[in-house]
């Protein structure tokens, strides 16, 4: 044992410099194989042998983690998924990753689209939720919502992701209506060393690598590389290839460096992939971005913020549009206490879209436009005394189409003991049109309309939560939002078009609950619930339904999670997730479950199977049966270690 | 990709033949893992200590690494021993109960319920330069030199060195720089 164990330590010393090429004859290894085979328990503890004193205090005793921050303070409704829950849930892409909040709706569209929102009006073009990786937006101009066919990060760097329901637009601005998602990746520090994740199954298949380093003063770096390959499905109603897959890749870097008062941030990624389409050619993405933070504490004790980006995204659909749209953005903030009392922020930011179009059937037009944002915000957290905050914040913003418009937001937060918050909050939003609202058209028949305004959601929000101890969590919120200005699509009498309008309002209502329990040091459960009412009353003459671009929810959607460890090298997770039924178009309630097993060979090397969609042979998620596939069981395997 | 998938596949079938009766005791979760950390620690510490001269009878006598009542960490370290030296010599596990008396012990670890024994050992053992280790709250007060703590769900140790310097040992520099506090 002792030897095969050396055996694997000298291949992989002798081959990690060319990663590529090692992990693929790492998979054909007899080595390993004859490893696994000869592998008994006691073998992790020699190998732990091998390893450094300082690597030693660095191993997690548990690894069924407890909560990574103490949330009870926040006075909005917000649940972190964090990178622990990520890895064990097995998800391999992120938009897989972000049904563990049980405060989102994620449904699957086919095999590369999805349609995700908090709160209702989902679609796969919902535009009431805005998504952030490390600070900068993928929420679209062109058609006000996510590509999620080419948003893609290394899962296993992501250090968290807050999903917020609800509005909170002083400090995110428009468009955050009804939640933000905002994906946080480690710095490069907590990322040191190699990674080398394989995983898939019949019909998917995903490789990941990431190394990380030491740079000059104290600076780290991490490089990643990762390749995604999904196949097409096939239609739920005729069997016929959707022409739904795609293929992907993806690169990049991130480099930190981290003192006591100033940590700055430099990353970037690239990406392109090619996403089959029905009856005629791929549809071609790429991108690439460039990011710079800075967040230093100031002598007098003042917080300073400042970060900028370059943002550029390809994406020819052949037949329909071909846009180049190159993105750079500024913002900063500036926060201090005033008078023991007062903790008071600023900011403000400027963006500059270029958006270049080539049209085709239909069009954007002009086909050359410059876009641009100008926002500027104050904040003030008052504390009324020990236990009452109040916080008011309003954040004015300027866009091309509608000009200014403000986002007042008022928040009171009552701590009534150490681990238990009542909030409550009043929040104005604002959906500003895009380019599809505005500049669209596609005679003769269809247009989008000069005067098209911004859709504006007053939300009111009641919560409270509770951590009696380290191990447990409860949170509850009870939200209503009355939405007016909705968009519709309708036919206009004088010039025979279809348009664009605003002439639909409704309102939401809802409670959203979750918690967890660790109830041992191997036993967590955690679940939530939302039970929600989705209302719209629109123009009679609203098409928009029939059109596609309609909303589709459900009344309730749930999630419950067991994470088990038999012992440090075995885990197990069982994941239930349940979706109410879509009325229109029909897609009947479902209930997933989804378990995974894993077994740490080496305390660097993971080998994992997820089984997805245990209970049923096969269910759709959204959209109509004929251009909707079904997700079928399926067995994930998945192989991830770690080498220095 | 297929090829990687077909690999994959044969691996984890592998896997599940491989899986026979591992760990049938369902115990705290963790625990498994904390022993085995402890038992590469107790190991691995070895090489961070100088003994007086006299500690050993020629170049080829083992370390000897006591264990009081504590069959599991006593397990490990035997798996350990059966592959690895330490200190360039073979290493001893020597199984001892309460208030027994081992001739030479170079390392002797206790843990939170042993530990009720170490002024016994201190007094008793015929070994003068032992590297008593302990696993409890008032270890380094009860007298040892090192003393496992459980930080941050890791496990680390806090080092004395005044107990050092009484049991005559010498401590390495990167052993302290590793240690989560070391008392003067």
């Amino acid at each position: 044992m002792y030897r095969s164990y050396l055996t694997i330590a000298s291949f992989k010393i002798s081959k990690s410099r060319n990663c590529y090429d090692f992990f693929i004859k790492l998979l054909n290894s007899k080595t390993l194989l004859l490893l696994i085979l000869c592998q008994t328990p006691n073998a992790y503890a020699e190998s732990l042998v091998e390893l450094s004193l300082e690597e030693l205090a660095n191993i997690q005793v548990t690894s069924v983690s407890k909560r990574s921050e103490a949330l009870t303070d926040a006075a909005a409704s917000i649940f972190v998924i964090t990178n622990n829950e990520i890895q064990r849930s097995g998800a391999s892409t992120l938009p897989e990753a972000l049904r563990l909040a049980p405060n989102l709706q994620v449904a699957q569209d086919n095999s590369r689209n999805y349609a995700i929102t908090a709160r209702g009006f989902n679609s796969v073009f919902s535009n009431k939720l805005l998504v952030l990786i490390d600070g900068r937006t993928v929420y679209s101009p062109l058609f006000s919502g996510v590509f999620w066919d080419a948003q893609d990060v290394m899962l296993e760097d992501i250090d968290r992701i807050e999903v917020i329901s609800g509005a909170n637009t002083t400090l995110w601005g428009a468009n955050a209506v009804n939640g933000v998602i905002n994906i946080i990746t480690k710095n490069a520090k907590q990322s040191q060393g190699g990674l080398v994740s394989i995983s898939g199954s019949s019909n998917e298949s995903y490789s990941a690598i990431r190394y990380g380093g030491k740079l000059l003063n104290d600076g780290n770096f991490r490089v990643y590389a990762k390749h995604a390959e999904v196949k097409d499905k096939r239609s739920e109603s005729n069997s016929l290839s959707l022409n739904d897959g795609f293929k992907r890749d993806k690169a990049g870097f991130r480099a930190d460096w981290v003192n006591d008062n100033k940590n700055f941030t430099l990353q970037g990624d690239f990406y392109d992939g090619y996403l089959n389409q029905a009856n005629t050619n791929d549809i071609q993405i790429s991108g690439a971005n460039l990011l710079g933070r800075v967040n230093s504490k100031l002598e007098n004790g003042s917080n300073m913020f400042i970060q900028a980006y370059l943002d550029y995204t390809y994406r020819n659909q052949p037949n329909a549009f071909k846009e180049n749209l190159t993105t750079a953005d500024i913002e900063f903030k500036h926060d201090w206490r005033i008078a023991d009392r007062h903790n008071f922020t600023w900011g403000g930011g400027y963006k500059v879209g270029f958006d270049r179009l080539d049209n085709f059937s239909f069009a954007f037009l002009p086909a050359k436009k410059n876009l641009h944002w100008a926002n500027i915000f104050v904040q003030d957290e008052i504390d009324l005394n020990e236990q009452l905050r109040l916080t008011l914040g309003i954040k004015f913003e300027h866009n091309n189409y509608t000009d200014l418009e403000y986002m007042p937001n008022a928040r009171l937060a009552w701590k009534i003991t150490e681990n238990k918050l009542l909030w409550a909050s009043a929040t104005r939003a604002i959906r500003a049109p895009s380019r599809i609202d505005r500049d669209f058209f596609a005679p003769p028949l269809t247009a989008g309309s000069p005067n098209f305004d911004s859709a504006v959601a007053h939300t009111y929000e009641i919560g409270y939560r509770v951590s009696p101890n380290s191990d447990t969590l409860f949170s509850i919120t009870g939200f209503y939002t009355d939405y007016d200005r909705l968009r519709t699509f309708e036919l206009d009498t004088s010039t025979l078009a279809f348009v664009f309008d605003n002439n639909a309002s409704g309102h939401s209502q809802g409670i959203e609950m979750w918690g967890s329990w660790q109830v041992r040091d191997n036993l967590k459960l955690s679940g939530g619930l939302v039970v929600q009412e989705v209302r719209v009353n629109t123009h009679p003459a609203d098409i928009l339904q029939a059109s596609g671009l309609g909303i589709n929810d459900p009344s309730s959607h749930s999630i419950v999670r067991v994470s088990y460890d038999f012992n440090a090298n075995h885990l197990l997770d069982v994941t239930a997730r349940h979706m109410g039924k879509l009325n229109n178009p029909a897609v009947p309630a479902y209930t997933a479950l989804d378990l995974r097993y894993a077994w740490k060979v080496m305390p660097d090397l993971e080998l994992s199977v997820v089984g997805q969609n245990l209970l049923d042979s096969k269910h759709p998620e959204f959209s109509n049966a004929a251009i909707r596939p079904e997700y079928d069981r399926s067995l994930f395997a998945k192989l991830q270690w770690y080498f220095r | 990709m297929s090829f990687l998938r077909v690999n994959l596949i044969l691996i984890l079938s592998l896997l599940t033949i491989c899986f026979r009766t591992h760990h049938a005791i369902a115990k705290d979760a963790g625990d498994d893992l904390q022993s085995q950390v402890k038992s590469a620690y107790i190991f691995k510490f070895a090489n961070y200590i100088t003994w007086p001269e006299k500690s050993f009878a020629d170049l080829l006598s083992p370390v000897v690494i006591g264990v009081v009542d504590d069959e599991v960490i006593a397990t490990e370290l035997e798996k350990i021993a059966g592959s690895y030296t330490a200190a360039n010599r073979t290493v001893l596990i020597r199984r001892l109960t309460s208030k027994q008396v081992s001739p030479e012990v170079h390392i002797l670890y206790l843990n939170a319920t042993s530990t009720a024994y170490l002024e016994f050992y201190q007094k008793m053992l015929h070994h003068p330069s032992t590297l008593y280790i302990t696993d409890t709250v008032e270890g380094l007060n009860l007298g040892g030199v090192i003393n496992f703590v459980r930080d941050d769900n890791r496990i680390r140790f806090d080092v004395s060195l005044p107990a050092a310097e009484k049991n005559k040992i010498k401590l390495d520099g990167s052993l302290l720089t590793v240690a989560r506090n070391v008392l003067k």
